[in-house]
């Protein structure tokens, strides 16, 4: 266990460190942010004198090792727009409410998926199972933004129920948390009906009922246990998708989260901060994954054994 | 032996229903019944519809298999028609089922003692874990599996083929059913291991005192376990009777076919008697007598072009002693030789 562990952990190192690489290249490949940050009147003079104080200077390989270095030392940089300001802190200023919104809206969605789903193998009543794969591939071709308009649209213009935009109170988190958990209703939705249905055909079912089992208690006691497990290896996959669908989500319900603050960024070139952000977005994947492969292993003992 | 039999089926017809709605006989007309403590051997080739016979009498059909005409009574009781709830309270209490293929039978994600366990605690609600846990190491242990306290914490996985197939046997017979059902349960296991399974179902048998229906196509192990003995062919009995009586006096051209193609020290060749043709799919079984395209009775006529019922042979003992042919008895044209089927097989 504890060699699997550290193999997983310098896994994750691994990934970030790619994820720092290839951000460092990107943001250098865009050229300076001085030009953009002093505005259309500045002088070529005041533009190479930024240049300077951020470094921007020096040879790649230098800012590149600058960068590790800093890292290393826990200095994530400064943000190139709010000089004074460490980029980290900026993000984590952020992160409490893009994890709030992220934690409400996979929640809810996970909790849709697996009330619906163990509902109708419950009750066996397929018709409803048509409804909901029906219902959720409608929603599954709307683009996250343009269901968010939707909501908005009905919610908050039409019936007048709540705020279409800000956050700090539970109605502003509403209509973001429910175009994330409908999104994420459906994936899961769909993986665990495949699951339960698949695992329905095994022997060791037909062995359960053989010894008097009941219908439901075969599906919650022996089926759900192993259809889980394909549901939480799609779920670390989906992860990454998930993040990104924060990011548009943030934007379009103006929620004050690392996504909207990663977007600013980017458009004004303040590097530093998109680094910090998706060096962030980097640690929660790495740590989301490796919560999914505990649970596996808790779930399957043929994985307990490695 | 006038007692009360613990099985009696009836007429018994299981369909399938096909793409185009029409329904597939796979099992047509079948009768049997098995006292207490008798074994009854159902002997075919694959797809003949031993199984589904058997999952009927268990209550196991899957969805798209459906019982259309027939009576299954166990100790009197029909169980065709039976609320579902009582049928559950008999199935792994009253008769237990050991399946044939012993990796894929138990549940990956579960020890091996919570299921059989299950088997306890699902028929008695108030059984105390401590209890169960101790029973589960005694059934284990009388299936002959070394160290069965440690080993019912272990998972599937952790167990090989022929101790599975033992924890199997250990569910099965975990409330002393009055009737086992064996699904070739020697089938998927090594040549090595199936002898020692074998003579664990026996015990546990013989301990719970059930009778058995076993399903097998190995005739050598017919002849060392049975009581009665039921040649099926493409969905209907062709032969019955006790084991002697089929061993020794054969009369059907199918079963007498079986006999010849056990190869043995009596085998005149080295090659063993193969029945020739196959068997017809459910759906395009032929109208008269099923066998007939692949008889080679020399008394085969244009009689064979129906279908012939099993009628009791003349001076058949107190149990049924059928046959399905139209001139039963009758030598093959090709049998390879003349030994008497029952020392060829090794019957006790």
């Amino acid at each position: 266990m504890a060699r699997y562990l550290g193999r997983r952990l310098l896994q994750a190192l691994a990934t970030i460190f790619v994820v720092v690489t290839v951000t460092f290249i990107i943001g250098r490949l865009a050229g300076s942010p001085s030009a953009l940050i002093l505005g259309e009147w500045a002088t070529p003079e005041q533009i190479a004198a930024l240049d300077v104080e951020l470094g921007f200077d020096r040879p790649y390989l230098v800012q590149y090792a600058d960068y590790l270095g800093g890292l290393l030392q826990g200095d994530f940089g400064n943000s190139y727009r709010d000089r004074g300001t460490s980029s980290m802190a900026m993000v984590m200023d952020r992160l409490p409410d893009s994890l709030v919104l992220g934690a409400a809206g996979l929640s809810l969605g996970l909790l849709m998926a697996f009330a619906a789903v163990l509902f109708i193998h419950l009750t066996r009543w397929w018709p409803l199972r048509s409804v909901m794969l029906g219902l959720g591939s409608m929603r599954q071709s709307l683009p996250d933004f343009f269901f968010g308009l939707l909501l908005v649209l009905i919610l908050s213009v039409s019936l007048g129920w709540l705020p279409s935009l800000g956050s700090g109170s539970l109605q502003t988190l509403i209509m973001p948390a429910l175009t994330i958990a409908t999104g994420q209703f459906i994936v899961y939705a769909r993986l665990l009906d495949n699951a339960l249905l698949e695992q329905g055909k095994h022997d060791y079912v037909r062995t359960a009922l053989a010894r008097g089992e009941s219908p439901r208690r075969v599906v919650l006691a022996e089926t759900l246990p192993n259809g889980l497990l394909p549901v939480m290896t799609v779920a670390g996959i989906n992860l990454g998708t998930f993040l990104g669908g924060l990011v548009i989500v943030e934007n379009v319900f103006a929620w004050p989260g690392m996504g909207q603050l990663m977007l600013t960024a980017t458009f004004s070139r303040d590097f530093a901060v998109v680094q910090s952000g998706l060096i962030m977005v980097a640690v929660l994947f790495v740590a989301a994954n490796l919560l999914v492969d505990f649970l596996y292993g808790i779930v399957d003992p043929r994985v307990r054994m490695r | 032996m006038s007692t009360e039999p613990i099985l009696d089926v009836q007429d018994l017809t299981v369909v399938y229903q096909d793409d185009r709605g029409r329904d597939v006989p796979l099992v047509e007309d079948i009768s049997f019944t098995v006292l207490p403590r008798e074994v009854l051997c159902i002997v075919g080739e694959a797809g003949s519809g031993k199984s589904v016979t058997m999952l009927a009498v268990m209550g196991l059909l899957p969805p798209e298999l459906h019982i259309t005409s027939g009576s299954i009574r166990y100790r009197g009781e029909e169980l065709v028609g039976m609320p579902e709830k009582r049928r559950r309270a008999l199935r792994g209490k009253e008769m237990g089922m050991v399946f044939q293929d012993p990796m894929t039978a138990l549940n990956p994600v579960k020890s091996v003692g919570s299921q059989i366990g299950r088997a306890l605690s699902v028929h008695n609600r108030r059984l105390a874990w401590g209890d169960r846990d101790q029973r589960v190491a005694e059934l284990l242990a009388s299936v002959g599996v070394p160290q069965p306290k440690r080993r019912s914490r272990l998972y599937p996985h952790e167990w090989s083929g022929g101790m599975r197939q033992r924890a199997v046997i250990a569910m099965a017979i975990a409330n002393s059913p009055s009737l086992l059902v064996a699904d070739e349960p020697t089938t998927a296991l090594d040549t090595t291991v199936q002898a020692q399974v074998m003579e664990a179902l026996e015990t546990a048998r013989e301990t719970s005192d059930a009778a058995m229906v076993m399903i097998t196509h190995d005739l050598a192990l017919v002849a060392q376990v049975a009581d009665r003995v039921a040649i099926m062919y493409s969905g209907s009995f062709v032969e019955t009777g006790s084991v002697y009586e089929i061993f020794d006096s054969a009369q059907h051209p199918y079963t007498k076919g079986l006999l010849a193609s056990i190869l043995t020290e009596y085998s005149d060749t080295n090659a063993a008697f193969a029945i020739p043709g196959s068997p017809p799919a459910p759906s395009q079984r032929p109208e008269g007598c099923a066998f007939a395209p692949r008889c080679t009775s020399a008394g085969k006529d244009a009689a064979c072009l129906e279908r012939p019922a099993l009628l009791p042979m003349p001076g058949s003992g107190e149990r049924q002693r059928a046959a399905a042919c139209h001139h039963p008895g009758t030598e093959l044209l090709n049998a390879p030789y003349a030994a008497p089927a029952a020392e060829r097989a090794g019957a006790r």
